[in-house]
């Protein structure tokens, strides 16, 4: 059986970033803001299994005060990450996410070549960075901020991999302008900024040096994209979501070693615990989330009349359209009109059970209004697009 | 005799109103000299330029012959308008009654002029002055130095003895018997006269020489004799020859001619004595020191006639008169006392022969007294010399005067011609003015320095930039850190178990553990502040680089200004000369001032900083959040608790040696700016500031030589040496005028 469509995450960066982190974060993050709503955020299996493990890691190291940022993750592997927004009661009422991780390094044709399971991926990662309504862009600020001298500075390029994400970046722009009326949100997020803000426990106040530095550096980025979608109506959105994954850990020193025949040094951050008793104070991940959210109701509104239509479809077309490829408008009226639960179930479904659907998907739509209308953290800053700020 | 009385002292004051103008002249003509021997160095140096010399027709010596010329008849003008007294010389050759004559002139007896038989025995020549009131005699003593060269050294140069001596040691030590046999025999024999003396001189050393003081000594009248006068010689001693050691002899007593006070008797040194020089003396003598001469001869049997060494004598006072008339200088004084009236006949008639061509009086006049006579002295000698000088005098006054005066105005014409022809040679050799060429030189030095400075400035820019990196400062900034963080985590130099089993120890004694993280908290923040201090000698360095980078711009064109052992010492020196020099340059002292008020030094530049980095390292903090107090580490008292502590403090202290290694590499770029923003600075201030181009000027007219030290030769040194003469002959010509 086919898998029913979800709306999709191109994630990039360099490995060791903290992808699994944000990812854990942005759950956590997002829990919260669901609080008190009959909606929850779940997770494939193996998803689970990574943010469990994470988890753990994290929950061991607290009991223990002493953080290990290394080895709380990195791996050099295809990551993907399915979650969901889910109606309580009823998992087959859902919103669902796919965040593909593809390594930065496999980019490279070469690289890629050597690992036949990054080859057989290669097709599948464009085709799910063409359809992302969403370029996720995780950062580490402590390679931005940490480098003090000119051949720290040199050195950043290569360890924040930005040849791969404007490179990624250039074919998911692409993706955009060939679907002009989808959502299009890039979220430039750095990783781990707890030591350069104020506001959450630290005593930083570089929040506004690491803006300088995320602008300075992802700028090309951001022209690429500009230019691959200048004809595109309503350009993309741009947001910069600097996030504490922790909150309450904080960058100790960092060290940047030379490496024998290597222009470029090796970079290593070293964090501690702070506060006492340390407690996870998750800021702006919840952003992701809620900007997935605002992406899905902008297009709901488009695709209502679609929803309309597609409730009166008869048992074969559903059969049909279940085989179909999904687009951004195909998953949304695939979940948000119902017929997700027709398409499964339409054959014997009685019409009490399709009117108490109808009532688990005005739950969920309730939350995902909700989610995307909460304030957002007060670091984030819209850079373009719709509401800019 | 009254009547004289005021003539003399009518005639002594209106000779001093001459004083000032012949003083007025004397000084002038000193600064002439002075910048003639100036002007004869100048002349040689432009003669001597090797590319482009220049030639002027003159003859240096000639000038200098001049001027001297000049100054030695003011000289003379000036002793004479100078003296307060009427002064009478008493000349002639020994054994002719000299000192007979002074005794009765002055009252004075052998005791202070000896008179005797057979050898001559006055050793001293005295200087008499009447007073009512006082009688003294002051002797001028020579210093060891004095003594030698006017004394013991004549005899040497007589004799041809070498070397001379130049101390009274020398002279004791010198080897007399040694030198004279290397001597050529025949000049032994035609000198051992004065080898006779020298010896005397060496063998008495010890009766005189602790008198060679250079003191004046008062001595009394009655005792003075044995200051004066030869020794008697008696067998087996050394005589006492302490005559040598005096210098000059002035004796004060009342004459017995009372109405003359201001009246002086010169003893002048007697012709044919065996004394060196003693010509030279006599001559000095007559020309300084006397108005008159009394030239004594006494016609004894052997001496009856004018001899070829009394007419020689003449020559000398005939020299010495000068401008004045021989018979108005002097007369002839025939001693009759003891003569023979046919000696005292022939005397007088071969004066008249062959001095007076027949005629009495003529040329010379010839006065005749008994010397032992006071009485007839008194008449006959000094009351008819006074009332001669009384006429003669103001004749003689200004006919010196005059003649000085003449000889001054000519030797000046003499000159100015000459300085004329040094101007006309100038003019025919085309050398731009020394404004020009201090101006072109000045501008060629703004050039220069504006290429150079702006060089070295672009290099402080160079290392502003971006991609500059100062390797050898953040390797120092790196080792610092990796010392110091080594240091913190082996148990802040403990050693790590070591350490943890002393905190634990510390925790169990309050059994608890505040107090203790608190105290080891503030040491280990105390301690990263000191060990961080060692970026100073970078810091220093990067300084003293500066000012090397700065030193190297200017050196191309003041390498002759900047002297010293370190760049820093080279600009301060810069500094004070300019400001130091007659024309000074504040303007540009100023500016090296500044470059040299860089202040790089770690607590002046980052101290302020670092505490700010420390703070993490304080017991107690303020939580941003809640804004309370965050109280100090705490943990339990046991060896957990201490590794706890362990490991909280180092990762507090990593944190602080991290961060303020992170001030550290950020100050390379604030150093860079901050020595940029000097250099900047000190580039505007001496381009571009509206005082440099005059001090500039100064700069180049003040110091040619040390900016310049290349030229040594060519037209530019050409120039500047022509220059340099036209100065003085301006300078020379001004002075005469």
């Amino acid at each position: 059986m086919t898998d029913p469509p979800s709306f999709r995450v191109a994630v990039v960066g360099p490995s060791r970033v903290g992808k699994t982190t944000l990812l854990t974060a942005v759950l956590s993050d997002t829990d919260e803001l669901l609080a008190g709503t009959p909606v929850t955020i779940s997770m494939d299996e193996p998803t689970q299994n990574r943010v469990r493990q994470q988890q753990k890691d994290l929950r061991w190291a607290l009991e223990m005060g002493e953080f290990n940022a290394a080895a709380l993750g990195g791996t050099q592997e295809i990551n993907r990450y399915h979650v969901a927004l889910h109606a309580d009661g009823d998992e087959s009422v859902q919103i669902p996410f796919d965040l593909l991780d593809y390594p930065g390094a496999w980019l490279d044709p070469d690289e890629r070549a050597r690992y036949s399971h990054a080859v057989a991926e290669w097709p599948n990662y464009l085709d799910h960075v063409r359809q992302s309504i969403m370029l996720l862009v995780p950062i580490d600020a402590a390679v931005l901020m940490e480098a003090h001298t000119p051949s720290q500075r040199a050195a950043v390029g290569e360890l924040l991999g930005l040849l791969d994400v404007e490179d990624v970046g250039k074919r998911w722009a692409k993706g955009r302008l060939a679907n002009p009326d989808e959502p299009a949100v890039v979220v430039l997020a750095p990783l781990k900024c707890e030591k350069y803000f104020g506001d959450n426990g630290g005593h930083g106040h570089d929040e506004a040096k690491l803006r300088t530095r995320v602008r300075e550096r992802y700028g090309r980025l951001t022209e690429i994209i500009a230019r691959e979608t200048a004809e595109r109506r309503g350009g993309v959105r741009i947001v910069y979501a600097p996030i504490d994954t922790y909150g309450c850990v904080e960058l100790m020193e960092a060290r940047w070693t030379p490496v024998p025949g290597q222009p470029q040094p090796e970079f290593e951050a070293h964090y501690r615990f702070r506060g006492d008793p340390p407690q996870i104070r998750v800021r702006a991940a919840g952003t992701v989330m809620q900007e997935l959210c605002r992406s899905v109701i902008a297009g709901q509104a488009e695709a209502e009349a679609a929803a309309h239509r597609a409730h009166q479809q008869s048992y074969d077309t559903g059969v049909a359209r279940k085989a179909e490829a999904k687009g951004f408008w195909g998953t949304l009226a695939y979940h948000l009109s119902g017929e997700s639960r027709e398409v499964n179930q339409g054959i014997e479904a009685s019409a009490e059970e399709i009117a108490r659907i109808a009532l688990r998907r005005g739950q969920l739509n309730g939350a995902t209004h909700k989610l995307a209308s909460v304030p957002y953290d007060p670091r984030v800053e819209i850079w373009s697009g719709e509401d800019r700020r | 005799m009254g009547g004289i009385h005021d003539r003399i002292e009518e005639v002594l004051q209106a000779r001093r109103a001459a004083l000032p103008v012949i003083e007025a002249e004397l000084a002038r003509w000193t600064e002439v000299q002075a910048l003639l021997a100036d002007l004869t160095a100048a002349v040689e140096d432009a003669a001597q330029v090797e590319d482009d010399p220049v030639a002027f027709d003159v003859d240096p010596a000639e000038w200098g012959r001049t001027a001297a010329e000049a100054l030695a008849a003011l000289a003379v003008t000036r002793a004479r308008v100078g003296r307060h007294t009427v002064n009478i010389g008493v000349s002639g050759r020994a054994r002719n009654g000299k000192s007979t004559l002074l005794q009765s002139l002055s009252g004075l007896d052998d005791e202070q002029i000896p008179t005797g038989k057979g050898q001559p025995v006055t050793a001293v020549r005295s200087r008499i002055f009447h007073s009512d009131t006082t009688r003294s005699a002051q002797l001028t003593l020579h210093s060891d130095r004095s003594f030698c060269a006017e004394v013991a050294a004549p005899y040497f140069r007589v004799l041809g003895l070498v070397p001379e001596p130049r101390t009274v040691h020398d002279l004791r030590r010198f080897d007399l018997p040694a030198a004279v046999a290397a001597l050529p025999p025949r000049h032994v024999e035609e000198n051992r006269p004065v080898l006779a003396r020298l010896d005397e001189l060496r063998e008495s050393l010890d009766t005189y020489r602790g008198f060679l003081t250079g003191e004046v000594l008062g001595v009394d009248v009655e005792d003075l004799r044995r200051w004066v006068a030869y020794p008697d010689r008696t067998a087996g001693a050394v005589p006492d020859r302490r005559y040598l050691a005096v210098r000059d002899a002035v004796i004060t007593s009342r004459f017995p001619v009372q109405e003359v006070t201001s009246l002086g008797l010169i003893d002048l040194p007697g012709l044919g004595e065996m004394v060196p020089n003693a010509e030279e003396h006599h001559l000095a003598g007559l020309e300084n020191d006397v108005d008159f001469v009394l030239v004594v001869k006494r016609p004894a049997d052997t001496n009856a006639m004018w001899s070829k060494e009394d007419q020689a004598s003449l020559g000398l006072i005939a020299q010495a008169c000068g401008a004045a008339s021989v018979r108005d200088f002097m007369t002839i004084l025939v001693n009759t006392g003891g003569c023979d009236p046919v000696n005292i006949a022939a005397l007088t008639d071969d004066i008249r022969d062959r001095l007076n061509e027949g005629l009495d009086g003529r040329n010379y006049q010839v006065w005749a007294a008994d010397a032992a006579d006071r009485d007839a002295v008194a008449d006959d000698v000094l009351g008819r010399a006074l009332a001669h000088l009384a006429v003669a005098l103001p004749r003689m006054d200004a006919a010196v005067v005059e003649a000085a005066m003449s000889r001054c105005e000519q030797s000046r014409l003499d000159l100015l011609a000459q300085m004329d022809r040094i101007l006309a040679t100038v003019r025919s050799v085309a050398r731009p003015t020394a404004f020009e060429e201090v101006q072109t030189r000045a501008d060629g030095v703004h050039d220069e320095l504006v290429l150079s400075v702006n060089a070295w400035v672009g290099e402080l820019r160079r290392r502003t930039g971006d991609t500059f990196e100062d390797v050898e400062y953040l390797e120092r900034v790196e080792q610092l850190r990796e010392e110091i963080r080594g240091w913190a985590m082996d148990g802040f130099g403990a050693g790590r178990a070591a350490w943890i089993e002393r905190a634990h120890l510390e925790l169990l004694k309050p059994d608890a553990s505040a107090s203790y993280s608190t105290k080891v908290l503030n040491d280990v923040r105390n301690e990263i502040a000191r060990r961080i201090t060692g970026i100073d000698d970078v810091l220093s360095q990067r300084r003293e680089e500066f000012w090397q980078g700065l030193a190297g711009s200017l050196r191309p064109r003041l390498a002759g200004l900047l002297r010293g052992p370190t760049a820093e010492a080279e600009l301060t020196h810069l500094a004070g000369v300019l400001r130091d020099a007659p024309d000074a340059c504040p303007h540009l002292a100023e500016t090296i001032e500044l470059a040299l008020d860089v202040r790089l030094d770690y607590r002046t530049r980052l101290l302020p900083q670092m505490r700010r980095v420390l703070d993490v390292l304080r017991p107690e903090t303020i939580d941003p959040l809640t804004g309370r107090i965050r109280p100090p580490l705490v943990v339990k008292t046991t060896p957990e608790g201490a590794e706890s502590l362990f490991v909280q403090i180092t990762d507090l202290a990593r944190s602080a040696i991290y961060h303020a290694g992170v001030l550290l590499e950020e100050e390379t770029q604030t150093m860079a700016s901050a020595l940029l923003a000097y250099g900047e600075q000190f580039e505007d201030m001496l381009i571009r500031s509206g005082s440099s181009m005059p001090e500039l000027r100064r700069l180049v007219d003040g110091f040619r030589d040390e900016l310049w030290p290349e030229e040594r030769s060519g037209p530019t040194t050409s120039t500047a040496r022509i220059q340099r003469v036209v100065g003085l002959v301006k300078a020379v010509v001004g002075a005469m005028s």
